[in-house]
């Protein structure tokens, strides 16, 4: 009985997934709100596109979309690797630590504070009062080291490590809820409600290193393929699988 | 297309005189290339995956340094790979309205789809904005004035 109610809901969650979708037929993204995973090198505020390469955090102007015009390039570091906006704030991963900036005045992003680390490959993603970071190491991201860390950002000019724990080799990560997903060896998730005492509550059996959590919908992108799950709201420990593209 | 005769080396700090090598060869193009090269082409299987990003009921996965997947996810449980997007030197993709925007090695460039998904018009390109691609194990490829750099290949492969 049981495995039939969770094949109804199964079945209901990839229902009303299915129904959000508009007309199928029209790729017009006008209207629509786009969403990267954590590994991204761009973001969007407003009418400004944000970048990041290797050294510099780029501001281009996009009030005028189809003819951007860069206004601005702020050197940031060395081996800058992914970068993730919070309202006006702009977090920045980079290979050696973490750079918050203030992107309040769109053209010239004012750095407010950073937090130095081993030297790992490392996104980093925030909600209002907390950022975290997974470092991973080994080969090419230095020292052999993998850990998720949790830093208090209430006070953004200066934030506090509060919160470690290692493991497999932790890259892309999202949020669902009291959730954050890591794409680990597996998808660890936990629950993040207490930040400072994080619970690791369930796990996906899929190798990913980066994940996009929309609504309900669960996308994560692994070096063997892209795999999607419904996730269960009332149940985080309830996914079902809804499709794999295999490489 | 390989430029194999340029040998990319640095001088390591901590050797002084020691010259090490890539294990890996750059992929050029020369700017009328790279200019001419974005296309909208039909699917094509996934060899290599890249970075995901998610727009209205569409999902593009990035062939790294190749492309975009473009697949059409209005059913999550039935996704089907609908187009490629050919932008070599491309990672990061990202939308506003109807304009989105891609790293094309050292360019930045500003695009459009048609509403049916069967042509791209380029709007934009801001040349040299961006440095240059480095090799995955580290090292800078010394670049004659018309050749970029859009992927390294590891050796022997």
């Amino acid at each position: 009985m049981r495995k039939i109610v969770y094949i109804f809901l199964g079945s209901l969650i990839t229902l009303l997934v299915s129904c959000n979708s508009d007309s199928t037929d029209s790729a017009n993204f006008a209207s629509e709100t786009g969403q990267s995973g954590s590994l991204a090198r761009f973001t969007i505020l407003d009418n400004h596109l944000y970048t990041v390469d290797n050294q510099n955090l780029n501001v281009f102007d996009i009030n005028d979309r189809e003819n951007p015009v860069q206004v601005n390039s702020v050197n940031v570091g060395f081996d800058i690797e992914t970068l993730f906006s919070y309202k006006s704030y702009l977090y920045i991963g980079s290979r050696n630590g973490m750079f918050i900036y203030d992107a309040n005045n769109f053209e010239t992003p004012q750095l407010l504070s950073s937090v130095q680390h081993f030297t790992a490959c490392d996104p980093v993603i925030a909600t209002p009062t907390h950022a975290f970071v997974t470092l991973k190491g080994g080969n090419l991201c230095g020292a052999n080291l993998n850990v998720l860390e949790v830093y208090d950002v209430t006070d953004i000019t200066n934030p506090i490590l509060i919160s470690q724990r290692n493991l497999a080799g932790p890259v892309g990560m999202g949020f669902y809820g009291d959730y954050l997903f890591v794409c680990d060896d597996e998808v660890k998730i936990f629950d993040i409600s207490d930040p400072e005492n994080m619970n690791l509550v369930h796990a996906i059996d899929t190798e990913s290193f980066d994940v996009i959590i929309q609504n309900d919908l669960l996308i994560l992108v692994g070096e063997q393929g892209v795999y999607q799950y419904a996730l269960d709201p009332n149940d985080i420990q309830n996914e079902t699988m809804l499709s794999t593209i295999s490489l | 297309m390989l430029c194999l005769s340029l040998v990319s080396c640095w001088y390591s700090d901590d050797g002084g005189d020691t010259i090490s090598s890539t294990a890996y060869t750059p992929t050029i193009l020369s700017r009328t290339e790279l200019e001419s090269s974005i296309t909208l082409q039909e699917a094509r299987s996934i060899t290599k995956t890249g970075k995901i990003y998610v727009i209205g009921n569409y999902l593009f996965v990035n062939e790294p340094h190749v492309g975009f997947h473009i697949i059409d996810n209005a059913d999550p449980a039935n996704p089907v790979v609908e187009k490629f997007l050919t932008t070599p030197g491309v990672t990061d993709i990202i939308f506003k309205g109807e304009s989105f925007y891609i790293n094309q090695a050292v360019d930045l460039v500003a695009l459009k789809f048609n509403d049916a998904l069967t042509s791209v018009t380029e709007t934009k390109r801001i040349e040299n904005t961006f440095p240059q691609m480095l090799s995955p194990d580290g090292f800078y490829h010394t670049t004659g004035t018309d050749e970029i750099v859009v992927n390294w290949t590891l050796n022997g492969n």
